[in-house]
């Protein structure tokens, strides 16, 4: 084999992971919905709920509170995995980890921000979607979110998406959409809500734009490290500020964490939320430095499918086919998803060696 | 300015200061600035390579065949792209001043 076959090997491997580390990211947010989905049929949760209810709010109210006190914990528990996950990579790991966290104006600032968008506003908005629509037009509009980060690598981080490329996001946006389309219509038929638009908006820009913004701190860090110091971003904007809020609105959610905590089963379930999310993140942006945030996130969206593939096989619930036509939809979904990915994967490496435009081809004229 | 600091950011300096370089110059220079002195850390360091080409702030200007196969099957010389300038100029006007900086 000679150096431009090795060359191009080379550039396949690198790629290859790149879609690898998506489908990873994929399939552990599939699996995050398992423990997600149990969580809140734990009666502490019900009972966390009738507590607010009772001290005169809104049932959406406490539903919210509900959301921030299990998210707050789900980040929580995100961390301690990142500790055990650097701690496998090695001592050096952390000292990179000190060395980043100093560089606040170069570094960390988009960490911060890339935290800020996919938690309080992404999580919160797709709770306050599910709760004032419908779970399947919060999923909708979460699944939407590569059109955001795609259009924003584009615009704003100069990175290039072939045709091919943006067919196979668009295909397997079809086929995320279709899978909970009839109950998202269901869901607007029973009359909507401003609030719950709102919400569906936020899920939608909050993780397109954690990704652009995460793609643009991965240009200066390493994935391992610019994920554990997002979630540490995360957990101080729930534990400093959320949390201390819903205390102040004297909503007992200390005293919930601690139950939840204190239960085996529910620390269990917990323990699954960290590491299942934890590893979907590592994986999704460890895809954006190799393959670009559209391909990452387009191939990211196919957690809509895994996620029903997974609540079916663990826990039975068909969560998006009851019905014949709902099966028949997330059949047609299914396919769709295969079809994008397919197109996807098939690109030529070419298109994907350098992310941004005009960097790659250049290097053709400066060869020595 | 970048040394001991994360590490894409000295990669980019390097790659600055001294041209184009082949991964199997820079990364033994990067083991010992940062005290990584294991095989694993050798790939750990080399990826990083892989991942700043890729991001389009340098590029590959030169790869030969890897005799000993340390650094994979194949050897890649990189050089610093314009963006890659931009990026370096724009990270020594907001790294934190470090003592007797």
């Amino acid at each position: 084999m000679d150096v431009n076959e090795k060359k191009l090997e080379a550039h396949k491997k690198r790629v290859k992971y790149g879609y690898l580390m998506a489908i990873f990211c994929a399939i552990f947010w599939g699996i995050w919905y398992v423990p997600g989905n149990f969580i809140w049929g734990f009666d502490v949760i019900t009972e966390f709920q009738d507590i607010i209810a009772g001290m005169g709010h809104d049932v959406n109210v406490g539903f919210l509170a509900a959301a921030v006190l299990i998210t707050a914990l789900n980040a929580a528990f995100v961390i301690f995995s990142y500790l055990i996950w650097n701690l496998v990579l090695g001592k050096a790991k952390f000292s990179e980890m000190k060395r980043s966290l100093k560089e606040l104006r170069a570094c960390t600032k988009y960490y911060f921000f890339g935290a800020l968008c996919g938690g309080p506003i992404a999580i919160l908005g797709s709770f306050i979607a599910m709760g004032y629509i419908g779970g399947a037009f919060a999923a909708v509009a979460a699944l939407a979110y590569p059109v955001i980060g795609t259009l924003l690598a584009r615009t704003w981080l100069g990175q290039k998406i072939s045709h091919r490329a943006l067919a196979g996001i668009l295909i397997i946006l079809v086929g995320s959409i279709s899978i909970y389309g009839i109950g998202m219509m269901e869901d607007l038929s029973k009359g909507g809500s401003m609030i719950g638009y709102i919400g569906g908006i936020m899920a939608l820009c909050g993780w397109g734009v954690e990704g652009a913004i995460a793609a643009k701190g991965l240009d200066v860090s390493e994935p391992d490290i610019a994920i554990t110091l997002r979630f540490a971003m995360e957990n101080i904007i729930w534990w400093v500020v959320a949390i201390p809020i819903l205390l102040l609105l004297s909503f007992p959610v200390l005293e919930y964490a601690w139950l939840m905590i204190s239960d085996p089963v529910i620390l269990l379930s917990l323990v699954m939320l960290g590491l299942t999310f934890g590893f979907c993140y590592v994986a999704w942006y460890k895809s954006f430095p190799l393959i670009g945030v559209g391909r990452g996130q387009g191939i990211g969206s196919l957690y809509g499918l895994c996620a029903v593939i997974f609540l079916i096989l663990f826990t039975g619930i068909a969560a998006a086919g009851e019905t014949l036509p709902k099966q028949l939809s997330l059949i047609l979904g299914a396919i769709l998803c295969t079809v994008g990915t397919i197109v996807m994967f098939t690109e030529k490496t070419e298109n994907v060696e350098c992310l941004r435009e005009g960097e790659g081809t250049e290097a053709g004229d400066e060869r020595q | 300015m970048m040394e001991g600091r994360p590490f894409k950011f000295r990669i980019l300096e390097l790659l600055e200061e001294r041209g184009s370089m082949w991964n199997y110059e820079l990364v033994p220079i990067l083991q010992d600035e940062y005290n990584m002195h294991s095989d694993y850390y050798r790939d750990c360091l080399n990826f990083d390579l892989i991942e700043v080409a890729a991001s389009g702030m340098s590029c590959e200007v030169d790869e030969r065949l890897d005799e000993d196969e340390s650094f994979g099957h194949i050897l890649f010389k990189y050089k610093i792209t314009p963006l890659g300038v931009e990026l370096l100029n724009d990270l020594r006007s907001k790294v934190h001043v470090k003592k007797g900086e």
